[in-house]
C-alpha cells in the first residue's frame, strides 16, 4: 500500500469551484478537503467528476448534527440520477473563523474502464453557532460512467464561493 | 447575478494552477444548481410534512379506537 501526494492548494482569494485535474498511474484516489463557503447560513458542498453536470450520478448520505440523526437521499423516493453528488455541509458564515468542514473522500478505481466510478467519504464541522454541536456525514455515490476519472471539482450551491483558507489535497492510492 | 464569478484549476501532473472567470454556461449551471437544490429541498419539506400529518391522523384514530387507513398503519413503527 503507498499513497502519493499529486496535488494540494490553499485558496488566497474567494474562489466559486475548487478543480483538480488528476494523473494516471495509481488504482485509487484519496481526497483531502478542508472547505468552507461564503453564505451566510450552512451551504451544501457538491462534487462534480470530468467536468459532467449532466443527470450522471447517484448519491446518499447520513448525518448528525449531534442531537438528531438523519438520513438523506438524493430524491424523495431515495437516491437517484442527480446532476452532481451532494458530499456535505459547508459552515455558516457566521461561524467561527477557523471553522471548516472538513472531509475525506475515496474514489475507488477511477481507471478502470470496466467499472462505474464509485465513491465514499466522511466529514463533518463544528456546527458551534447553531446548536453548538459537531455535525457529521458519511455518504456514498457513483459517477454513472466508465469513463477514467480526469478532473474532480468542488462547489457550494447557495453561496457564491469557496473561501479563502480553503484546502483541497489529492493522493493517489496504489493497493498493492 | 451580475457577479463575474472565478475559478481555480490545479493541474495535479504540473502543479500549475490557474484561475479564470467563469463562461456564461458556467455560471447558468451555478443558477441551476441552487434552483435544483430548492427544489429538492422544498420537496422534501413537503414529503416530510405529508408524513407527519399521516402520524398525527393516525395517532389520533387509535386513541379514538377508530380503523387506520394503510397509508396511516404504514407510519407506525414498532
Amino acid at each position: 500500500m503507498a499513497f502519493t501526494a499529486l496535488a494540494w492548494t490553499k485558496l488566497t482569494s474567494n474562489q466559486s469551484s475548487i478543480s483538480v485535474t488528476v494523473p494516471s498511474g495509481y488504482q485509487d484516489l484519496i481526497v483531502k478537503c478542508s472547505l468552507r463557503g461564503d453564505r451566510a447560513s450552512e451551504d451544501y458542498l457538491i462534487m462534480r467528476i470530468n467536468g459532467v453536470s449532466s443527470s450522471s450520478y447517484n448519491w446518499g448520505n447520513s448525518y448528525s448534527d449531534g442531537n438528531t440523526p438523519t438520513v438523506s437521499a438524493g430524491a424523495p423516493t431515495g437516491i437517484s440520477a442527480d446532476t452532481s453528488m451532494r458530499i456535505g455541509h459547508l459552515p455558516a458564515s457566521g461561524n467561527a473563523a477557523n471553522n471548516f468542514y472538513t472531509t475525506r473522500i475515496h474514489c475507488y478505481s477511477y481507471l478502470d474502464a470496466n467499472v462505474t466510478k464509485s465513491f465514499r467519504w466522511i466529514g463533518g464541522y463544528e456546527n458551534s453557532v447553531t446548536s453548538g454541536s459537531v455535525k457529521t456525514q458519511h455518504g456514498g455515490g457513483m459517477f454513472n460512467s466508465t469513463s477514467n476519472i480526469t478532473s474532480i471539482s468542488f462547489h457550494p450551491v447557495y453561496g457564491s464561493n469557496l473561501v479563502t483558507g480553503s484546502t483541497v489535497a489529492v493522493y493517489g492510492y496504489t493497493k498493492a | 447575478m451580475t457577479e463575474r464569478l472565478t475559478k481555480i484549476s490545479i493541474d495535479a501532473t504540473t502543479g500549475i494552477e490557474t484561475i479564470t472567470e467563469l463562461t456564461d454556461e458556467e455560471m447558468s449551471q451555478v443558477e441551476l444548481d441552487r434552483a435544483k437544490a430548492l427544489e429538492e429541498f422544498e420537496a422534501e419539506e413537503s414529503r416530510r410534512s405529508a408524513q407527519d400529518a399521516l402520524k398525527e391522523s393516525a395517532k389520533a384514530k387509535l386513541v379514538a379506537g377508530q380503523p387506520l387507513t394503510a397509508e396511516e398503519a404504514a407510519t407506525i413503527v414498532i
